[in-house]
């Protein structure tokens, strides 16, 4: 028998693979080559070798009898050869057939996001990202959009082990999904994969219906022994806000609004004017002439007790220009500052290794006293025992997060707080205290410093434990049994305290302290079989294997009121002089599930692949615990075919075909069940605008009653219905149907993919609205409600091929999807838009319908020529009969899919990257077209839903009679479409973010600087650079542009980062 | 394993079958009291009425931060707006099938338990719980009738999951009236003259509500809401079963009016049957009234949001003539009652002092706090009166407040005697008894001007802070001046007791009275401009549209909606 042996080094930089695999085909023969890249393997005539790596194209190379030495060099960086984990296994991309995309980390990872999905926005076709700027927010992730009615948060595992989704639970205790992975320092992530369509996540069956991603953290290599010390830090600023009126813009669209109106500019209570009307103008709207201001005289006091001057008036302790007020959008302002640092240490053989990470990220918010701290540590290691057949690992993070984040207080999110707030009003009064609303003239909303002032002591604070050991057994040559145990542990605790103040009519007379602590705790047991067999041409891939999740919530709370002393330091529990209350809970689920996999190909060319999963939950009843998810798929790669295989332009060329079914079992943990509870009262008063519980059918409503009327003291309670049975509760159900295209051209300079899909989900999990009458215990789970989903994708990418200092490549990607609800229960269209004749059903969920306007009454004729429509006059917006009845009424209203649907018909992405020499740069932007916005035109053009608030410049161009041109109907107190949903309201939303660009420089690389780094860059990176919105047409979009992105209102936005850093390898 | 393993058992809950011994059950007649306290701001405002009853008649006006503050209660003030999917009209609608689910599952567990042993472990005869949930159920069944006209009557007997197949025109609108007046002849019969907790019915408290009733069901509508015919032998019950309660002497007019707003005297001897309120009884926020959690002015020490405001209308009808007798042609003309100085200026009936803050007088009956301009929240659209009768000082036990909003907890009463007395009054009117009606009428007018009640809203130095002026009558004159001197007696003593907007449909009034009040309104207040009563149509509320869908059309609308 003969040996030959060689070296197996990169084709670009020809440094050696360490772990190679050198297999002689059709046997289980082989070897993988050493720290130099060497091997030495036995060989018999006819012998045909193969060369792989992960990450590497593989080559096969017929040996020549009497070679003794082979060298081989392996191409890299190719994207269809990059191994893919799809799943409890692992697999070539190039042998994929379902809908997977890769996230490339290399080009994320200088952005100072503390989430590695806030990351991937844009970044891969099909996977939508909405994220908001707020410090320790997470990232809002949508695979192919919208797959039900109810939640559309994908599967995650990370190394394995899934992150429970607990925002489902009937405690409702609010844990945030968004934070999803802010725990998680994206420096240890190995790899992001989403799997996007059903034939590739239905090995997840019963959770998988809104894709699955699928994180691995790092792990060591062999040979792989360093030390990686990354440092950044990042400076923040918002943009600047939509511009709000100054002091005395607001008296002038104050006074201009009681003049429209017929009624006495002087009564409203703050400013006073001295105008007159002039008949010369024309009739105006009352027909008595045109009013002309002629002076607004500001108030000396605003208050009774004469502590509150106008901000800037000449008498105040705080100087400053009376006509311009306070800016509160500056006042609530703030340079942010991000700092992370993290470092690891690697060091890997090919018997094991071990990577030991520690990060540390900390931010302060650009909205005053908001901030977010990180810190966690890392041990991911392996050891591979009894000549190499066991392999025995684990993975362990522990992360503390801390997060100061705004309360959605008296006043709004940090968006809306300077709207409701008048700039009339100084921050303090004249000894020093907060400033309040003082009276009539004046909203109820609370002065936005004093809020943020107040938040400064609450904090969320949790402990992540999160990890699994696992252990692969190679039993026999190419049966391989695989056992991984994980957990996920976290624990919440909340504190929050209100002092006691007043501020103008504005008090709270009880200090109080919350303190509530949410401990959710998950484990994962799965254990797998895989064989693999090549018979000639054909190779055989055989997976089984069964899983078992438990998950558990805890949750307490405790309240005290009346401290003696208001310091941080003297809030706590303990030292509550009054009333204490408290509540808490726990609740949980399991699943049990069998699966299995079966892959086959010939001749690389035809491939198919089958999964069957069986699912077990605790969620559903005894008629209807299991479920069965299967999918299939198949493959054609054209390109190996011998007609092609000379073909110089086509180097990968591949049809794929696949039908696959997943589930949702997104339900309470006690759907099924009928229950009563005792409730006593509930935690908060019910609020008009839906904050506690708006529905009459409501859990949390009291059960306690002073039947004695003895007026205090602990209440007879008794007991409510709060959920009605459903023993036939089953999963819901995704069938989907994918095609997809990939291709290759010039030895894969230029590659891409494309992907068609249409998705039906059957069975969505709901709670319909129950007929009134029924009363208490009126929520029911039930299956119903079918969506339906189609769209396509698009992924092409070209790297130059030019070898020299320069180099170049360019990413774009396409995602475009639209739902359609094709049947739901008469139950639920109320719960949609409607009216008597028309329904959501054919429309996507957030279609659009109300009325349509045509413009705004120019005159009296015109008011007079109209149907009957309440309000109409000269300067509001005329309503378009659209059932030509005479009257404008409920049923005037439409769905008018043209005006969009919430959904843009295309979102996409751009990602440049340039290499010369020793500098690289990226950039990278997203964008949408065809999307429809509804920005806040209210408190912008319209005036505020209530008096005494601030609004937009935008008002002070409204109509009048001598601006007959504006789209802006008349400023008014008392004749404002409020309460109609309107196609005025809906504005083009197209726009193109300026996300990302980052250049970079690195210093030394391999031995340079003396072999004391192995690699060294620095970098500038600056994110939110730019907005390019789309203002043409009719319909504009009023506001600044980052607003477009997060144009519903209530995010906080995405500021302006500035970030340097350095990567440095010892 | 995998059966185990998939096993859940919820936790912190029972399920229907654990709440069946005596002890559960009296538990659950608490749940079904507890929901008459579950109303809220607007949305579920069933303990005081205001939005329904004050806000869509002459008395007052939403107030608040502006017309879109709580747009919906705007759009059935102007009722030009009204409209089937008017969000708060479905929510009060659910809320208030919430407390009579309630009280049906209560009534369901008690008749599983025999008369012995629920007498033995209660205490109480299992007849007068009955009849104290079904006297609660006709509560909430009357106020469904006012607000909607046709509800839907579900009754113990009816299966849950069957609630659905009944209609709300299984019973027509009388049939309805007489439905309701069984559920109090019930409590006539089997409920006990007193009770030890307060907030249970007594036997006087079935015969007052079902003279309520009664009265109502008097007035014959026709489908498109016109009074056609007036019953006299419903109100020759109305008339007797006042002369029981009478007859029992449980019940007085206070000698101070202001006595029926006030915590201090709460359930008291003019109260016949009230929403227990309460504080400190840990719960977060106390079992407060929270129907008026929004009507709190923005004077020192308040906090929100200035809601239900009184009308100008309103102000003025307190004028009186020489004889302090209401100008009841005149009084909306001429001098308007705005400030201390209009109050001083003309002959008044000191009732307005009580229910109406002014600009100058004393506020809440203390004379160191003196109602001015910053106390209303958008004085340009609402003017600057706000209501008094629901509030209480800040320096009350009972007062609650909680960032902008408040809620205090006096129980809220829902019948008080001087109310019976002008049903007794109305009644005999109609029935031509003037003679009778008289003494009522007058003695509601003495006690106004007592000088209990006269010392309760003098100025610092115990002067008058108005020309206090009313006269009793020597006759009501023929039917329909007593008539009308009838409802000018209710409008005084009860005005911002939510009671008004019924009244006027009763009589079949409401079109004429509230064209009429907006014609000469609109020109005062800018929110009224689009302002126009339809009849046939606006006397109720349509049937939520939600209810309708869901109901798959078995429920009919009201006329004048589509």
């Amino acid at each position: 028998q003969e040996t030959v042996s060689g070296t197996v080094t990169d084709a670009e930089s020809g440094d050696p693979l360490i772990g190679a695999s050198v297999l002689i085909e059709g046997t289980t023969n082989g070897t993988v080559t050493d720290l130099d890249g060497n091997y030495t393997l036995s060989i018999v005539p006819e012998a045909v070798l193969v060369f792989s790596y992960t990450g590497y194209t593989t080559q096969t190379i017929p040996w020549t009898p009497g070679t003794s030495e082979l060298d081989v060099m392996l191409s890299s960086g190719v994207l269809f050869d990059e191994v893919v984990v799809t799943g409890y296994a692992s697999e070539r991309k190039r042998d994929l057939l379902g809908a997977v995309a890769v996230i490339d980390l290399e080009e994320i990872q200088d952005v100072a996001n503390p989430n590695v999905m806030q990351s991937i926005q844009g970044r891969t076709a099909g996977v939508f990202v909405d994220l908001s700027g707020d410090p320790g927010q997470g990232a809002r992730v949508q695979v192919r959009g919208t797959s039900t009615l109810n939640n559309n948060n994908p599967l995650y595992i990370v190394d394995g082990v899934p992150i429970e989704p607990f925002n489902t639970d009937a405690l409702g205790t609010g844990y945030a999904q968004s934070w999803g992975l802010s725990w998680l320092n994206p420096s240890d992530v190995e790899s992001v994969q989403v799997l996007k369509d059903a034939s590739s996540s239905s090995i997840y069956g019963s959770r998988a219906s809104n894709g699955v991603v699928i994180i691995t953290t790092r792990r060591p290599k062999a040979g792989d022994t360093k030390i990686n010390v990354n440092v950044r830090t990042s400076v923040e600023n918002w943009f600047r806000f939509d511009d709000l009126t100054n002091n005395r813009e607001r008296a002038i669209v104050e006074w201009q609004g009681a003049v429209n109106d017929g009624s006495d500019p002087n009564a409203t209570g703050v400013y006073t004017y001295e105008w007159h009307l002039d008949p010369t103008l024309g009739p105006g709207i009352q027909g008595t002439g045109v009013p002309v201001l002629d002076r607004v005289i500001y108030p000396e006091w605003l208050d009774e007790s004469d502590q509150l001057r106008p901000a800037g008036s000449p008498n105040s302790v705080y100087g400053g220009d009376i006509e311009e007020g306070v800016d509160y959008w500056d006042e609530i302002s703030q340079t942010g500052i991000i700092q992370n640092y993290d470092i690891s240490f690697t060091q890997g053989t090919e018997r094991g290794g071990v990577m030991f990470s520690a990060n540390f990220f900390d931010q302060k918010g650009v909205v005053i006293e908001t901030g977010y701290e990180r810190y966690g540590l890392r041990l991911n290691s392996f050891h591979k025992f009894l000549n190499d057949r066991v392999t025995i690992g684990e993975n362990l993070a522990v992360a503390r997060e801390s997060r100061e984040i705004l309360d959605n207080g008296f006043g709004g999110s940090a968006e809306q707080a300077p709207y409701r707030y008048k700039s009339i009003l100084p921050v303090r009064t004249e000894d020093g205290r907060f400033s309040g609303p003082p009276g009539g003239g004046f909203s109820d909303r609370d002065n936005p410093v004093a809020l943020a002032f107040d938040n400064q002591d609450d904090l969320i604070s949790n402990v992540k434990i999160f990890g699994n050991v696992y252990a692969n057994i190679e039993l026999l040559d190419g049966l391989f049994f695989n056992t991984n145990f994980g957990v996920d542990y976290d624990n919440i605790n909340t504190r929050n305290l209100f002092r006691t103040y007043s501020r103008g009519f504005l008090a709270n007379n009880i200090a109080e302290l919350t303190e509530s602590q949410n401990q959710y705790a998950s484990w994962v047991f799965n254990n797998t079989l895989s064989y693999q067999l090549e018979r000639g041409e054909s190779n055989f891939n055989f997976l089984a294997g069964t899983e078992a999740i438990e998950s558990t919530q805890r949750f307490s709370s405790a309240t005290g009121k009346d401290f003696a002393l208001e310091t941080n330091e003297y809030f706590q529990l303990g030292s509550a002089a009054g009333e204490r209350t408290n509540d808490g809970g726990e609740t949980g689920f399991s699943l049990f599930s069998i699966f299995g996999k079966f892959n086959y190909s010939y001749a690389s060319r035809y491939l198919a692949s089958f999964t069957l999963r069986r699912d077990g939950s605790s969620r559903f009843g005894a008629n209807n615990r299991y479920a069965i998810f299967p999918a299939a798929s198949l493959g054609w790669r054209i390109s190996e075919e011998p007609f092609l295989a000379n073909n110089n332009l086509i180097s990968n060329l591949k049809l794929r075909l696949a039908y696959g079914q997943t589930g949702n079992q997104f339900t309470a943990n006690d759907a099924t069940l009928g229950l009563y509870r005792a409730v006593y009262a509930p935690q908060n008063v019910i609020l008009p605008w839906g904050g506690g519980c708006a529905e009459a059918v409501c859990p949390d409503a009291a059960t306690a009653y002073d039947i004695g009327n003895q007026d205090s003291g602990i209440l007879p309670s008794g007991f409510l219905a709060i959920q009605t049975a459903n023993p036939d509760l089953k999963w819901e159900t995704s069938t989907e149907y994918n095609f997809g295209l990939d291709f290759g051209l010039s030895n894969d300079a230029l590659t891409g993919s494309f992907e068609v899909f249409q998705k039906q989900t059957e069975d969505i999990l709901i709670v319909p609205t129950a007929i009134g009458a029924f009363g208490d215990g009126a929520r029911r789970f039930v299956n119903a409600a079918d969506l339906k989903t189609t769209g396509w994708e698009l992924a092409i990418q070209y790297n130059s091929l030019v070898k020299s200092d320069f180099g170049y490549s360019i990413g774009t990607n396409f995602g475009s999807y639209k739902s359609t609800i094709t049947d739901l229960p008469e139950d639920l269209y109320t719960s949609y838009p409607g009216n008597q004749e028309q329904n959501i059903i054919g429309q996507a969920p957030n279609a659009f319908f109300g009325y349509r306007t045509d413009g705004i009454f120019q005159n009296e004729a015109e008011v007079e020529a109209h149907a009957e429509q309440t309000g109409k006059r000269v300067g509001a917006l005329r309503f378009v009969d659209l059932n030509n009845d005479g009257v404008i009424s409920v049923l005037d209203q439409e769905y008018d899919d043209s005006r969009g649907n919430g959904v843009a018909d295309v979102q996409f992405g751009v990602n440049v990257r340039l290499d010369y020499k020793n500098f690289d740069l990226t950039l990278f932007g997203w964008g949408a077209l065809g999307r429809t916005v509804a920005p806040d035109v209210f408190r912008m053009e319209l005036g505020s839903l209530n008096n005494g608030e601030n609004g937009g410049v935008a008002q002070l161009d409204a109509w009048s009679p001598t601006n007959t041109g504006s789209y802006i109907p008349a400023v008014s107190n008392s004749n404002q479409p409020f309460g109609f949903s309107l196609d005025y309201n809906l504005r083009n939303g197209n726009f193109f973010a300026f996300r990302q660009a980052t250049l970079g420089y690195t210093l030394a690389e391999g031995t340079g600087l003396g072999g004391v780094f192995s690699n060294l860059r620095v970098y500038l990176s600056g994110e939110n650079l730019a907005w390019i919105v789309d203002r043409k047409g009719p319909n504009q979009f009023p506001h600044v542009g980052w607003r477009v992105e997060n144009s519903l209102g209530g995010l906080y936005p995405k500021p302006l980062r500035v970030s340097l850093g350095i990567n440095a390898g010892f | 394993c995998s059966e185990e393993f998939l096993d859940f058992t919820p936790t912190g809950v029972v399920a229907s079958e654990d709440l069946v011994d005596v002890q559960s059950v009296e538990s659950m007649v608490v749940a079904a009291y507890a929901s008459l306290g579950n109303d809220g701001l607007l949305a579920n405002q069933f303990g005081d009425l205001w939005a329904w009853g004050t806000t869509r008649s002459d008395d007052g006006y939403k107030g608040g931060g502006g017309i879109g503050d709580q747009f919906p209660t705007h759009q059935t003030e102007v009722f030009t707006l009204n409209n089937p999917a008017n969000f708060n009209a479905n929510l009060n609608w659910k809320w208030i099938y919430s407390g009579i689910s309630r009280i049906n599952d209560a009534i369901r567990r008690i008749q599983l338990i025999d008369d012995a042993t629920y007498r033995a472990e209660a205490g109480v005869d299992k007849a007068q719980r009955l009849a104290e949930m079904r006297f609660i159920r006709g509560h909430y069944e009357f106020i469904l009738k006012v607000l909607y006209k046709y509800p839907v009557f579900v009754t113990e007997d009816v299966p849950k999951a069957e609630v659905i197949e009944i209609s709300n025109r299984e019973l027509s609108d009388q049939e309805g009236w007489a439905y309701i007046a069984a559920e109090f002849r019930d409590g006539v019969n089997n409920l006990p003259d007193t009770q030890s907790d307060e907030g249970r019915p007594t036997r006087n408290a079935a015969r007052a509500y079902l003279a309520k009733v009664l009265l109502y069901k008097a007035y014959v509508q026709n489908d498109q809401h016109q009074v056609t015919e007036i019953n006299t032998a419903e109100l020759q019950e109305v008339v007797s079963l006042i002369e029981a309660i009478e007859g029992t002497g449980e019940y007085a007019l206070f000698d101070d009016y202001a006595k029926n707003f006030l915590w201090e005297f709460e359930s008291g001897v003019e109260s016949v049957w009230a929403v227990m309120r309460s504080i400190n009884d840990g719960s977060n926020q106390g079992r407060g009234n929270f129907s008026t959690g929004l009507t709190s002015s923005l004077g020192p020490g308040y906090g929100c949001c200035s809601f239900n405001q009184p009308s100008q209308n309103l102000a003025n009808a307190y004028k009186t003539d020489e004889d302090g007798l209401p100008l009841f042609d005149s009084f909306n003309t001429g001098s308007q009652i705005k400030t201390i100085d209009d109050t001083k200026a003309n002959p008044l009936d000191p009732r307005i002092a009580h229910t109406i803050g002014i600009i100058g007088m004393p506020f809440k009956y203390d004379p160191t706090r003196i109602y001015d301009e910053s106390y209303a929240r958008v004085p340009g659209v609402y003017g600057f009166k706000l209501g008094m009768k629901d509030q209480e000082l800040p320096s009350s036990p009972a007062f609650r407040q909680y960032e902008a909003f408040f809620s205090i907890a006096r129980n809220t009463d829902q019948i008080r005697w001087a109310e019976v007395l002008l049903w007794k009054a109305e009644a005999l009117i109609e029935l031509n008894r003037m003679d009778e009606a008289l003494p009522i009428i007058n003695r509601i007018r003495q006690r106004a001007i007592s000088s209990e009640s006269l010392s309760r809203i003098a100025d610092v130095d115990g002067n008058p802070t108005g020309d206090w002026t009313v006269g009793e009558y020597s006759t009501l004159g023929d039917q329909e001046n007593a008539r009308r001197i009838l409802r000018m007696e209710r409008r005084l003593e009860l005005a911002f007791e939510s009671k008004r907007f019924f009244d006027l449909v009763r009589w079949g009034i409401a079109a004429e009275t509230l064209n009429a009040y907006f014609d000469e309104e609109r020109d005062r207040v800018a929110h009224l401009t689009d302002a126009r009563f339809t009849a046939g149509r606006d006397e109720y509320l349509a049937i939520p549209q939600e209810q309708i869908t869901i109901s798959k059309g078995l429920y009919v609308q009201n006329p004048g909606y589509n």
